[in-house]
């Protein structure tokens, strides 16, 4: 019997919805089209803390990413540290994962020559130095312990930074010992390091804690933004690309984010489609069986 | 006597790590700083003992010669690469570390996770059936949340915002309770030896 159309559709090659997807993501990410984005509250809120703060405060930031979420961690950590730094804060990043060891000092490295790129073309006499501005302390084990150690000394879980200088001789440490020094903590992460933060840093020192998840791990942190836990919260590259909209940053978030506005529309579709053929088909079998047992 | 020392350590560790919490005596501060330390090396050693795990298992299957083994093969060359050159090169900026971390691995991982997108495509348009009620329901916050989250419409926007807040909110707040009560009920099965299966053993 010659299938109909809906049928046919229920059993599709998977390659067909491979295809086009792919071609979508091609598509958007070719043509330039501009997106409107809107601001969510959590984000105004992890915006507000960064801009609220006085000149010369400093922020702890912990990149705990592995190079699977870079695509979706990597521009608000950009945007986040670029925001700080331009806002003339001290930035002390360090990491909690060893696969994150390289990429956070990239990420500060590409961050640094942006904005001394941006003062030289602006003619502003201002540059952001290693040392003086930011320091990287590397990676370090021990997670919850290491968080812990940073309460009391931070020259205790490291003595120096990444580069083997010790913290005595960074201009920028000489009065920073503990949490009690900082503004914020600004967490980062695809793993479940953000509770960690709050349990063993926010909770005990009460340090406002800024987070940045991947957009499947979001949803279960605004438990933590409502009771106020979380001061603010960055969800995936949605999230990035609200704060680079709040930035006026041109960032790779949203640049992505077209491909993925086209991606959510395409796979509503698909859910659609999918449902209105199965109700079509099922109603079709039912209706085919009556039929059959309405027979003598 | 085997299995007694590791619970009293168990029990006088966890007792002294919960009482160091709320007693500031610079003594008992001083001890658990020497704790966190120790806390630190044992999780440096966790690494060490991840290695040995993956080139054992890699190992075992390459000398087996199990079908697929040459993809152990390379999964041990990979990591002895890496090692190499990480501690003979060093692991700055412009290494060949460097170069190999940020222009092999990073891409290949971030490609394996954006595969996801294709599936989830594919999934979606198989299995997402509005069969009853509740999947009814399921799919509605679903559609609501995908759109919501990338078309910029006022109405959208606030339902999302409100559906992210208020029932997912209120679900994650009661899963993050639960979660909460289990570990300290398991914490304190550890620290009173009535839990014991990281003895390992009968």
């Amino acid at each position: 019997m010659k299938k109909t159309l809906f049928e046919r559709l229920l059993v599709i090659d998977r390659r067909w919805i491979f295809l086009i997807i792919g071609m979508v993501v091609i598509a958007a990410l070719i043509l330039p089209i501009k997106l409107s984005i809107g601001i969510t509250t959590p984000v105004q809120n992890f915006y507000d803390v960064i801009e609220s703060s006085p000149e010369g405060s400093v922020i702890l930031v912990s990149m705990d990413l592995g190079p699977s979420t870079l695509p979706e961690l990597e521009p608000m950590l950009k945007a986040v540290v670029y925001h700080a730094l331009d806002r003339g804060l001290k930035v002390i990043t360090l990491t909690l994962l060893p696969d994150a060891t390289s990429i956070a000092e990239r990420i500060m490295l590409q961050v640094t020559d942006e904005l001394n790129a941006k003062y030289e073309a602006a003619g502003v006499e201002r540059q952001i130095r290693m040392g003086e501005d930011w320091v990287y302390l590397g990676f370090r084990a021990g997670g919850d312990a290491v968080i812990l150690q940073l309460g009391n000394e931070i020259r205790v879980a490291f003595p120096a930074d990444f580069y083997g200088i010790y913290l005595d001789d960074l201009p920028m440490m000489k009065n920073i010992r503990n949490y009690a020094d900082m503004w914020a903590v600004v967490d980062v992460s695809g793993t479940a390091m953000p509770e960690i933060w709050v349990a063993f840093a926010g909770a005990p020192y009460h340090i406002p804690i800024l987070i940045g998840v991947t957009a499947v791990s979001a949803p279960q942190y605004y438990a933590y933004t409502q009771s106020g836990q979380m001061a603010g919260l960055l969800g995936g590259l949605k999230g990035a690309a609200e704060y680079e909209r709040l930035l006026n940053y041109d960032g790779a978030a949203n640049r992505g984010m077209l491909a993925q506005q086209w991606i959510h529309i395409v796979i509503v579709v698909f859910i659609l489609l999918g449902n209105i053929a199965y109700f079509v088909t099922r109603g079709k079998k039912d209706r085919e069986k009556s039929a059959t047992a309405a027979k003598p | 006597m085997r299995r007694q020392i590791p619970l009293v350590i168990a029990l006088v560790a966890g007792l002294f790590g919960a009482l160091s919490y709320v007693i500031m005596d610079p003594v008992i501060q001083g001890l658990r700083e020497q704790m966190l330390a120790w806390l630190r090396l044992l999780s440096a050693f966790a690494i060490g003992l991840g290695i040995a795990s993956f080139l054992r298992n890699h190992g075992m299957k390459m000398i087996r010669q199990v079908p697929g083994w040459a993809f152990n093969a390379v999964a041990i060359a990979s990591f002895l690469v890496m090692a190499v050159v990480g501690l003979f090169g060093g692991i700055d900026e412009g290494t060949l570390f460097r170069r190999l971390f940020d222009y092999l691995q990073a891409p290949m991982e971030a490609t394996m996770f954006s595969l996801l997108a294709f599936f989830i495509a594919s999934a979606a348009f198989r299995a997402f059936r509005a069969r009853s009620k509740e999947a009814t329901l399921l799919l509605g916050a679903a559609v609501i949340i995908m759109l919501g989250r990338v078309i910029d419409v006022d109405w959208l926007s606030k339902v999302t915002e409100w559906v992210l807040e208020i029932p997912n909110g209120a679900a994650q707040r009661g899963i993050v309770i639960g979660v909460g009560l289990g570990i300290i009920a398991t914490a304190l099965k550890i620290v009173l030896g009535i839990e014991r299966s990281y003895l390992g053993g009968e």
